[in-house]
């Protein structure tokens, strides 16, 4: 096990992005954000919250997006049971950040644009994430900001932890015997 | 994690955890279906039989509703009487059905147990949609989804079941389903049509509708099934009408306002009036409404995890 | 030809040798000789040697009985018209692999048992089987419930008794006129107690179970009114009645009664009415449709107590073959019975071996059914006409698919380890031995 981002680390890559994101999208009004169910909703929750503080901007569209229905995995593992899409503004026309807390395959990002586009047509879709795996995806998605990029093989499992659950802020990479 | 069952054969074989479970994904698919695009692409690999032995336009809508919007593909199967009549067994029907490739079967069927006789010589998983006067385990799935939408917990809330209790599949399945939910359940109607045993299933009996009315806070009105009664259960329809249906008198003399259900298709005038069925106490077009979203659900965690294609 | 039978306990009330280990010779169908084994013996083994070669032995220790040969007083064989369910042979087959030795074929087939012609067909398919056949004849004509069949003419071309078997007599003058009829020859009617209009659209026992189910119920009273009907009116006419397949505690509390009565009733059981209740139908398994329905643990008690205490006389197989189709289809619409009649007394043993002695069960076997229907029978002693079933009451019988011998699919018994084992039966002057 080794630590990638300890508490401290990733107060400052949080702060990174959320400044990031401020840079690109102020004064907000076209830019809607969406975290995806059900684990990328305690980053995006963050930086939610940090964008509004930093831009003073307390009516930026916040949404959070299950992408369950979404999966092209529906047949070859146990059923997933489905968390809250919870969208309440339009998309159409907008500028949406999409957030998830680590990018792997980008199976997941598929799954999620395709789910954003039925509820309508945005002007421009980016990708914010927290870690990225390089060298393990699967499809042609990279993400627009990016905290902390890692190289991994196969085995290994990256572990977020949150203060909101797990009661600390914490990354981890975690070496899992293969099978 | 799915359901602890591989078929909806009946509520009967359903855990307070599955129940739950159908309940919170129905929520999801509710919200799916008041979005512009009502409809998700989850089992745009799956194809789903509507297999009908019985007449039935609003279940099997209801169902077919449900397969679309989850993308998958549909064929309706429809043979009105017995397949018995028809010369070909159950079996076959369904084998050549599956022989096309179809991951699912409904089936709504007018002998007790049909599911179970399915399940036992198919692969495919079959939700029944209506068997004999045994289950129609998804009418009350949405029954119950609706009352609790209405009324919250269903814990120690009155339901009150009244008509032709001994004929109906979804008396049954309701009673199972309120048992599990923790509801207490009343059966109404004449003597004749509450079989004799029914208390042996945890639930009181009441002949007199105008009580079971004031003991309840949901009224679950249930169809005369006409062309289910081999014998004869009581006189006419008009009696039936005036000492049985309800009506807004009846619920005006009644201090608290309940909830009025009916699973439909109505007889109007005779279980019950449009002053009632229509009036601002009732929520039937809100179970047809719930109805696709549960059929959804129920699909939904049913078609988890596929055997690899078969070997052929 | 000559059959000697070697260390074999007799179960025979009528016999000097009841309840002794006795050798047996048969010569062309007659006992020669029947002398009582020495106790220093005790460690052989029994054996049954026929023409002088050894066809059977069994092991060190193991006892063999013998008893009169076993009747099955109410089987159909289908012949003639639906032989695609059995034959009159492989009913037979049946029967000697089961240990009958006599059966009281049912005349419910195409066309019914109704008339000398039909009797003498059926009859005569029997001709040198091991098995002895006795024909049923209808009570009403092609057992349609309308008017008086020709049971004089029956009789006298060799019918053993009368009923209408599974379309029991609804119309109660018509039931009233048959036991007055058959009074004229001291025959005996045969009625299974099932109200049709009661019954009618009911699929199994009314109960928390079907309830529970949601299948159509029979009520009890559709088999208590109809006992009830068929009681008074035996006594009315004073004639002799044989109600089979009864099903119910009420039931066996009402034959009682008519007993110390003094009624010229009698009362036979399935061996699944004895072994299983309604709660086999948890699944909607078809293979468990019956009638009389399945009862309850209750019912089910009742039975075995009635035959502990004399009640209940005999067992009746009520073996009603099906083909694979006819029964594997929605509960509703499947075919209605069992074939059990092969295992039968495995059925009977593993259920009551806790219950009941071996010596009651060779009793409603043999004893009484004899006795009921007149069947000859001589004790098993020096120049007694050998009609014997060889059997044993430890060790478990598995009956397959591969080796049973009806034709029948029917049997929900197949494959399951049953308690007892039937060796085989001598009767007609043949020895027919399982293998």
């Amino acid at each position: 096990m080794k630590t990638l981002l300890n508490s401290n680390l990733m107060n400052i890559t949080l702060q990174r992005l959320a400044h990031q994101l401020v840079e690109n999208h102020m004064p907000f009004t076209d830019t809607a954000i969406i975290g995806i169910q059900p684990r990328g909703i305690y980053l995006s929750n963050r930086i939610a919250s940090l964008v509004k503080k930093i831009s003073g901007n307390n009516n930026i569209d916040y949404g959070l997006l299950d992408i369950t229905f979404y999966r092209d995995d529906v047949h070859s593992a146990d059923i997933h049971v489905p968390s809250d899409t919870n969208m309440p503004f339009s998309i159409e026309g907008k500028n949406v950040v999409l957030i998830d807390d680590v990018l792997y395959t980008g199976r997941t990002i598929r799954s999620a644009m395709d789910a954003l586009i039925d509820f309508g047509r945005p002007k421009r879709v980016e990708l914010l994430t927290l870690i990225d795996r390089r060298f393990s995806r699967e499809l042609p998605i990279q993400p627009d900001y990016n905290g902390y990029s890692v190289d991994t093989i196969l085995t290994q499992k990256v572990k977020v932890y949150w203060q909101e659950t797990d009661g600390k802020d914490e990354v981890v990479l975690l070496d899992k015997v293969a099978p | 994690m799915g359901l602890s069952v591989k078929h909806l054969l009946g509520i009967k074989e359903l855990n307070v955890q599955d129940i739950e479970q159908i309940f919170k994904t129905a929520d999801n698919f509710k919200q799916v279906l008041q979005r512009p695009i009502k409809k998700v692409p989850t089992l745009r690999d799956t194809t789903v039989a509507n297999v009908f032995f019985e007449n039935s336009t609003r279940t099997r809508l209801s169902f077919e509703l449900a397969e679309k919007r989850l993308g998958a593909d549909v064929v309706n199967f429809s043979a009105s009487g017995s397949s018995v009549s028809k010369g070909e067994t159950l079996i076959d029907t369904v084998n050549n059905i599956l022989a096309m490739k179809v991951d699912m079967v409904v089936m709504r069927h007018s002998a007790s147990g049909a599911p179970w006789f399915l399940a036992n010589h198919i692969d495919a998983s079959i939700i029944n949609a209506g068997d004999g006067t045994n289950e129609h385990p998804t009418q009350a799935l949405l029954d119950a989804y609706s009352m609790r939408e209405k009324l919250g917990d269903l814990r120690g809330k009155r339901v009150a079941i009244l008509g032709d209790i001994m004929h109906s599949r979804v008396a049954l399945s309701n009673i199972y389903c309120l048992n599990k939910l923790g509801a207490e359940v009343v059966v109404s109607g004449p003597p004749t049509l509450i079989p004799k045993h029914i208390e042996s299933l945890g639930v009181k009996v009441e002949y007199n509708v105008k009580k079971a009315l004031e003991w309840c806070d949901v009224a679950n009105v249930l169809r005369i099934q006409l062309e289910r009664q081999h014998k004869p259960l009581f006189s006419t329809l008009r009696e039936y009408a005036m000492y049985y249906g309800v009506n807004k008198q009846m619920l005006d003399s009644i201090e608290k306002d309940i909830v009025i259900m009916h699973p439909g298709p109505i007889n109007r005038g005779v279980e019950i009036n449009s002053d009632v069925a229509d009036s601002k106490q009732s929520i039937i077009l809100g179970q047809v409404e719930n109805g696709v979203a549960i059929r959804m659900a129920v699909i939904y965690l049913l078609s988890g995890k596929r055997e690899a294609e078969s070997q052929l | 030809m000559q059959v000697l039978i070697n260390k074999v306990r007799v179960l025979d009330k009528q016999s000097d040798f009841n309840d002794k280990v006795v050798d047996i010779t048969i010569t062309d169908g007659t006992i020669v000789t029947i002398t009582e084994q020495n106790k220093k013996s005790a460690k052989t083994a029994p054996s049954i040697v026929a023409e002088g070669k050894e066809v059977w032995k069994g092991n060190a220790g193991e006892e063999l009985l013998v008893s009169n040969g076993w009747v099955d007083v109410f089987a159909d064989y289908r012949e003639p018209g639906l032989e695609h369910k059995e034959t009159i042979a492989t009913g037979l087959s049946a029967a000697a692999a089961g240990g009958f030795t006599d059966v009281l074929l049912l005349p419910n087939t195409q066309p019914a048992v109704s008339s000398k012609s039909v009797i003498q067909f059926v009859l005569g398919k029997a001709i040198g089987n091991v098995v002895s056949l006795h024909a049923l004849g209808t009570v009403t004509a092609n057992a349609e419930g309308k008017e008086l069949a020709e049971m004089m003419d029956m009789y006298a071309n060799g019918a053993t008794a009368f009923t209408d078997g599974w379309k029991p007599i609804q119309n109660a003058n018509l039931m009233l006129k048959a036991l007055e009829y058959v009074k004229a020859f001291g025959g005996t009617v045969l009625q299974m107690p099932v109200d049709a209009p009661l019954a009618a659209g009911g699929l199994m026992n009314e109960g928390a179970v079907s309830t529970a189910l949601g299948m159509p119920g029979i009520p009890l009273l559709a088999e208590t009114l109809m006992l009830y009907r068929d009681i008074e009116l035996l006594r009315y006419t004073n004639s002799k009645l044989h109600i089979t397949g009864i099903s119910s505690a009420v039931a066996v509390e009402m034959i009682r009664k008519a007993k110390k009565e003094k009624l010229n009733i009698s009362c036979s059981v399935t061996p699944y009415h004895l072994a299983l209740t309604e709660d086999m139908l948890n699944t909607y398994d078809s293979a468990y449709k019956v009638t009389p329905p399945l009862r309850s643990e209750a019912d089910r008690l009742a039975l075995i107590k009635g035959l502990e205490d004399g009640t209940i006389d005999c067992i009746a197989t009520h073996h009603r073959p099906h083909e694979w189709d006819a029964k594997t289809k929605e509960f509703e619409y499947a075919a209605d019975g069992m074939a059990v009649q092969e295992i039968a007394f495995n059925i009977v043993w593993d259920t009551l071996k806790d219950y009941l002695s071996i010596e009651r069960i060779t009793e409603v076997l043999a004893e009484a059914p004899r006795k009921l229907f007149g069947l000859k029978t001589d004790a098993i002693a020096k120049g007694g006409v050998a009609s014997l079933t060889l059997f044993s009451a430890t060790g478990k019988h598995t009956l397959t698919t591969a080796s049973k011998k009806s034709a029948a699919m029917n049997n929900p018994f197949i494959g399951k380890a049953l308690a007892g084992a039937v060796i085989g039966i001598f009767n007609n002057s043949k020895l027919n031995l399982n293998k």
